[in-house]
């Protein structure tokens, strides 16, 4: 049966280690796309993936669980991220590759999806990215931990030290500048699809 | 309410109270606008489904560092290096054990094996300087002892005829000394003969090993050969680009 993150994290605590590979190998995934969608480069977000789990380690031992083991994991990731790009004085970009590997494409999840549905959700993934990228700060990281990771406004405004109020806001201009440049691109709406 | 964008967004994500949820909906179905926005902004919460990052491998695990420094990677010699180096070891600990003289002049290369001779080069026949040969000598030590005791017996017949005062006891002696010599060249050259084969042994297991590898690699080769031919490949490639060409999106 597998442990629960609160388990493993215990079972680290007392020096075992296969426990903490066990709370990796579950979190690297979601914490390498949280890198991703914030910096834009494939290298950099493994980097501070990488980076991430190494300092959860190094300081497993002043973690109290007073939130959960994810959130902390994602308050180190973010840290790392907003430390790289004070660093590198740059703004984050989209980084897509130009051409479509078609035959990587065909032999993507969802078995349903046509080559053609395949294609139109690379290319719209492309602008959306850019899209993103465009967006100040603030707002990207609100909808990138609301939209793909699915934390709660009270876990968005206790991981950005910021009112849940101010969580808010952010998600609603960030997504109406959104829905206005995805307009300005070329994307339609999609009305109850 | 609906200057409260901090309600909608919280309709928007199901995450207000039950009596708030119906109170907003009650105000949905009276306000256009707020309804607008709430279905223009779920549009593009689905637009956004659509940006995925890539898939790496990723396989993060945090190891303990070793007590001890790690010691250098050996380096991973081809196999042609391989067998070279490993032929250098060999001669270099054959060359050791059996004590042999190797010269390299004008006349090529010459080895000696067994004990040394005092004249190297009297039995070293001349070899053009560009091709360097390698001759092997080994000294027959039987025949010098016959020689040598030969020798003696013409020292001791010629002492005889002279004043036939040599003690019998030194006829003893010669022989007592010539059988010991006899012996440690025949265990010396047993010693020898035994490293040589222990080596060489050594060396056609390493070849052997080698050989294995190499056959595994070249097998293997022909299976991925045979799996995608690269014009197979191509044709597929250019299928899919065709394909994917018919049916471009086509932003407005």
């Amino acid at each position: 049966m597998p442990s629960t993150d609160e388990e493993l994290v215990a079972l680290s605590m007392g020096g075992d280690l296969d426990s903490f590979n066990q709370l990796v190998l579950r979190w690297e995934r979601p914490i390498y796309a949280l890198a991703y969608r914030v910096l834009g480069r494939e290298e950099d977000a493994r980097d501070v993936a990488q980076e991430t789990f190494l300092r959860a380690f190094r300081a497993l031992k002043g973690f109290r669980g007073q939130s959960k083991f994810s959130s902390w994991l994602y308050r180190i990731a973010l840290n790392l991220c907003r430390d790289w790009i004070r660093r590198e004085r740059r703004a984050p970009v989209s980084q897509v590759p130009e051409g479509i590997d078609i035959a990587e494409l065909a032999g993507e999840a969802i078995p349903s999806e046509s080559i053609e549905d395949k294609v139109s959700r690379h290319q719209l993934g492309r602008v959306v990215g850019r899209v993103m990228a465009g967006l100040p700060e603030e707002q990207r990281t609100a909808i990138i931990l609301k939209e793909y990771h699915g934390l709660t406004f009270q876990e968005i405004a206790e991981l950005l030290d910021c009112p849940l109020s101010t969580v808010k806001t952010r998600l609603y201009q960030g997504l109406t500048v959104l829905r206005r440049q995805l307009q300005e691109a070329g994307v339609k709406s999609t009305f109850g699809a | 309410m609906c200057d409260s964008k901090e309600l909608l967004v919280s309709f928007l994500y199901g995450e207000l109270e039950p009596g708030e949820t119906d109170r907003f909906q009650a105000h949905l179905g009276q306000c256009a606008e707020c309804r607008a926005d709430v279905e223009g902004l779920r549009s593009t919460q689905r637009h956004l489904a659509a940006w995925s990052p890539p898939e790496p491998d990723l396989g993060f695990q945090i190891i303990r560092a070793p007590a001890t420094p790690i010691r250098a990677p050996r380096p991973v010699w081809g196999g042609t290096w391989g067998l070279a180096a490993a032929a250098t070891l060999v001669l270099a600990t054959g060359a050791a054990i059996a004590n042999v003289d190797m010269r390299y002049g004008a006349d090529g290369l010459t080895l000696r094996t067994g004990w040394r001779s005092s004249a190297p080069s009297a039995n070293v026949l001349p070899t053009s300087a560009s091709a360097a040969s390698v001759r092997t000598e080994t000294v027959d030590w039987k025949a010098q002892a016959q020689a040598l005791d030969l020798r003696v017996r013409q020292l001791e017949a010629s002492l005889n005829a002279g004043n036939g005062a040599v003690p019998a006891r030194a006829d003893a002696g010669t022989d007592a000394v010539l059988r010991r010599v006899s012996e440690l060249v025949a265990q010396s050259e047993s010693r020898q003969q035994r490293a040589v084969v222990a080596h060489l042994d050594r060396l056609s297991q390493d070849i052997d090993a080698r050989r294995k590898v190499d056959l595994s690699l070249i097998d293997q080769g022909l299976m991925r050969l045979q799996t995608t031919s690269g014009a197979e490949l191509r044709q597929s490639r250019d299928l899919m680009q065709r394909m994917y060409r018919a049916t471009a999106y086509q932003p407005r």
